[in-house]
C-alpha cells in the first residue's frame, strides 16, 4: 500500500480522489440551497400568513361614529328644540359577509385583547380539518381557531371548546400562556366572541389550567346538568389560581385551548358569559 | 380647596379600593367626618342630600361651612363636596353654590329623560370643573323622600349614560337606603359584572353602604365599586351613643346638658363608624 506522503505522487488515485471531493462538495452545496430555500419559503410563508390575519383583522372591522340622537322631551313644562346630533364613542360592525364569502365554514370571530388574539373561528367536518390549514384553506401549519366538531356551534351550548396553535412567533393562540399571570387577566379580564347574527357575547375569564391531551378538560357531551358540574368541578380542581368567580352549571362557559411547549400538554382557558348583545352598540375590546 | 371625584376615584379603580361618601347632617357631623378622615389619611366625598341641604338653611350656607371648617381644621387630605340624589333643579343650585361635585338621579325618569336631563347637566358640570354622578335602576328604601324598590339596572342602560360623559355612574344592584330588611336578597354581582363589562374604566358607585354584609361590599369594590355611600349608618352609631349618654343621665349631672358635652359622645361615634369603613373599603393612607 502506498504510505501517505506517496500516495499523490501516484497521478491516477489522486486525481479520483480530487473528482469525488469535488462531487461532494458540489452535492453537499446543493442539498444545502434547496434546504435553505425551503426553510425560507417555510418562514416566509408563515409571515405572509400573519400578515394575512393581520389585514384580515383590519379590513373586518367598519369602524362608525353613532350620533346620539334623542327624542325632544319635556323639561320642565317645556319641550325643548330638537337637539343637534353628538357623536357617541366609536362602535363598528363585523363584515361576517367578506368572512363567510371567503370561508363558508366561518361561525365567528374571537378577540382576547389579554393575549392578542384577533381571528375568525371555523369548524370543520373532525377536529383534523383545520389542524395545519389556514382560513384561506391553504396548508400552513399556522391554522386558524376552529371550534370543537363536536359542539354544535351556536355558543349556546353549556360550554364551547375552541382550539389555536401555539407556533413560536407569538401570532394564533401562543400568548395565551400569558394568562398564567393572574395580573394579566386583572388588567384584561373579558373574551369578545362576534357572531354572524350580528351579536356579541362578552365573557368574564376565570380559569386557566395545564391538561394532558386525553383529559375531562375536553369532555363534551354532558347527559345532565349533574354531568356539567362534575365537568366544572374537575376544571375548578386543576385550576392554576382563584380569580374569585366561579362557573356555575346554569352558566355558558367558553373553554381555549393550545399545545404548551410540550406537546402532550394544552394550556386551558376558561370564560363564562357575562353580556350579549348587538356588536353595533357594544364597546370596543379592551 | 375643595376637589372633584375624578382623581381620587381613578386611583381608587387602579388600586382596587373605595372611597367613601359620609353623609352629613350638620355641623357635628361634618367635624367629626373630617377628623377621622384625616386621622386615617383617607380621601372623603362629603354626601349632601336635598333634605340635609335644606335642614342645614341652604347650600351656600353648607359650602361656606364646609370650605371654612376645612381650612381652620387644617384638612389635609383631598375632600370633595357632593350633591347626593339631587333632582335637576338641585343641581344646578348646588353648581351655583359651590360645590365640587354633584349627583344627578334621574333613575326614576324614563330612560330617554333620562339621558337628555343628564347630557344637559355634564356639559354644564364639565365647563365649570365640577365632576357629574348619574344614576341608572333606582336603588330602593327611603331617602329624603325618593322611594324605590331595589331594581337590578339594565347594563345597555348603563353603558348609554356612561357614554354621555359622566364620571361616576350608579347602578342599582339590589341594594337599599336605611335598613336592610331580613328577607333581602343580596346584591345582584351578576348585574354588576354586566355593567363593569360594558363601562370599562368608570368608577362605580354602591349607594345603601350601610347595612350590606362586609363580604358582599369587599367582593363589589374588587369587581369595580369604586365609591360607597354611608349614611344610615353614622346616625345609627350616633343615636345610639346619645342614648346611652341621656339613659345614663349624665345629661342631669353637673353641666351635661351642655350641648358641647351631649353632643360629644355621638360625635366620637360617628368617627368611630367612619374609621371602620375606610379599614373596610380600603382608602385608608390613600390620600
Amino acid at each position: 500500500m502506498p504510505s501517505r506522503g506517496q500516495k499523490h505522487l501516484n497521478p491516477q488515485t489522486g486525481r479520483t480522489r480530487r473528482i469525488l471531493q469535488r462531487v461532494l462538495l458540489f452535492v453537499l452545496l446543493v442539498v444545502f440551497c434547496l434546504s435553505a430555500y425551503f426553510l425560507w419559503s417555510e418562514l416566509h410563508r408563515k409571515d405572509a400568513s400573519e400578515k394575512a390575519y393581520d389585514a384580515l383583522s383590519r379590513s373586518v372591522r367598519t369602524e362608525h361614529s353613532r350620533p346620539v340622537v334623542l327624542p325632544p322631551v319635556m323639561v320642565d313644562g317645556e319641550t325643548p328644540a330638537p337637539e343637534a346630533e353628538t357623536p357617541a364613542p366609536p362602535a363598528f360592525t363585523m363584515d361576517f359577509d367578506a368572512l363567510l364569502a371567503e370561508n363558508e365554514d366561518t361561525v365567528g370571530w374571537l378577540t382576547v385583547p389579554a393575549a392578542d388574539i384577533d381571528y375568525p373561528i371555523v369548524q370543520g367536518e373532525t377536529n383534523d380539518t383545520y389542524l395545519n390549514d389556514s382560513f384561506w384553506h391553504v396548508t400552513d401549519w399556522i391554522g386558524v381557531p376552529f371550534v370543537d366538531s363536536r359542539i354544535k356551534a351556536d355558543f349556546l351550548q353549556p360550554n364551547t371548546i375552541i382550539y389555536g396553535h401555539a407556533i413560536t412567533k407569538g401570532a394564533m393562540f401562543t400568548k395565551l400562556t400569558q394568562l398564567k399571570d393572574p395580573a394579566v387577566v386583572e388588567q384584561h379580564p373579558f373574551i369578545y366572541l362576534y357572531t354572524p347574527d350580528g351579536l356579541v357575547r362578552i365573557y368574564r375569564i376565570y380559569g386557566t389550567h395545564t391538561a394532558e391531551a386525553v383529559s375531562m378538560s375536553f369532555w363534551t357531551d354532558y347527559q345532565s346538568t349533574a354531568d356539567f358540574e362534575d365537568y366544572l368541578a374537575h376544571c375548578k380542581s386543576v385550576q392554576d389560581y382563584d380569580t374569585g368567580i366561579t362557573a356555575s352549571p346554569s352558566d355558558r362557559i367558553l373553554t381555549l385551548v393550545t399545545c404548551e411547549d410540550d406537546r402532550a400538554y394544552r394550556f386551558v382557558v376558561q370564560a363564562r358569559l357575562v353580556y350579549e348583545m348587538e356588536a353595533s352598540e357594544a364597546p370596543l375590546p379592551q | 380647596m375643595l376637589v372633584t371625584t375624578n382623581d381620587m376615584l381613578r386611583k381608587a379603580v387602579e388600586g382596587h379600593y373605595a372611597v367613601a361618601q359620609f353623609n352629613i347632617n350638620n355641623l357635628e357631623w361634618t367635624k367629626s367626618i373630617l377628623l377621622a378622615c384625616e386621622e386615617k389619611k383617607a380621601p372623603v366625598i362629603l354626601g349632601v342630600s336635598m333634605g340635609a341641604g335644606k335642614y342645614m338653611t341652604g347650600y351656600k350656607t353648607v359650602v361656606a361651612m364646609v370650605n371654612a371648617m376645612v381650612d381652620s381644621l387644617g384638612i389635609t387630605v383631598p375632600v370633595c363636596l357632593h350633591l347626593d340624589h339631587g333632582d335637576y333643579d338641585a343641581c344646578l343650585a348646588c353648581i351655583e353654590a359651590g360645590f365640587s361635585s354633584v349627583m344627578f338621579d334621574g333613575s326614576h325618569l324614563p330612560i330617554e329623560e333620562n339621558i337628555a336631563k343628564t347630557k344637559e347637566l355634564v356639559a354644564l358640570c364639565h365647563e365649570k370643573g365640577i365632576s357629574i354622578e348619574a344614576e341608572v335602576g333606582a336603588i330602593g328604601g327611603e331617602e329624603d323622600g325618593i322611594i324605590g324598590r331595589g331594581e337590578c339596572a339594565d347594563p345597555a342602560q348603563c353603558k348609554l349614560i356612561a357614554d354621555l360623559g359622566v364620571d361616576l355612574l350608579a347602578a342599582g344592584i339590589g341594594n337599599i337606603h336605611g335598613i336592610y330588611p331580613a328577607n333581602w336578597e343580596g346584591l345582584s354581582f351578576e348585574t354588576l359584572e354586566a355593567v363593569k363589562a360594558l363601562t370599562g374604566d368608570m368608577p362605580l358607585v354602591l349607594h345603601g353602604g350601610s347595612g350590606i354584609p362586609d363580604e358582599m361590599v369587599r367582593k363589589a369594590i374588587t369587581m369595580g365599586v369604586a365609591k360607597v355611600n354611608v349614611n344610615t349608618e353614622c346616625q345609627l352609631s350616633f343615636a345610639a351613643a346619645t342614648r346611652e349618654y341621656i339613659e345614663a343621665g349624665k345629661d342631669r349631672q353637673g353641666k351635661g346638658y351642655d350641648p358641647r358635652k351631649l353632643l360629644a359622645p355621638g360625635a366620637e361615634a360617628i368617627k368611630q363608624t367612619c374609621r371602620e369603613k375606610i379599614d373596610l373599603f380600603g382608602s385608608a393612607g390613600k390620600a
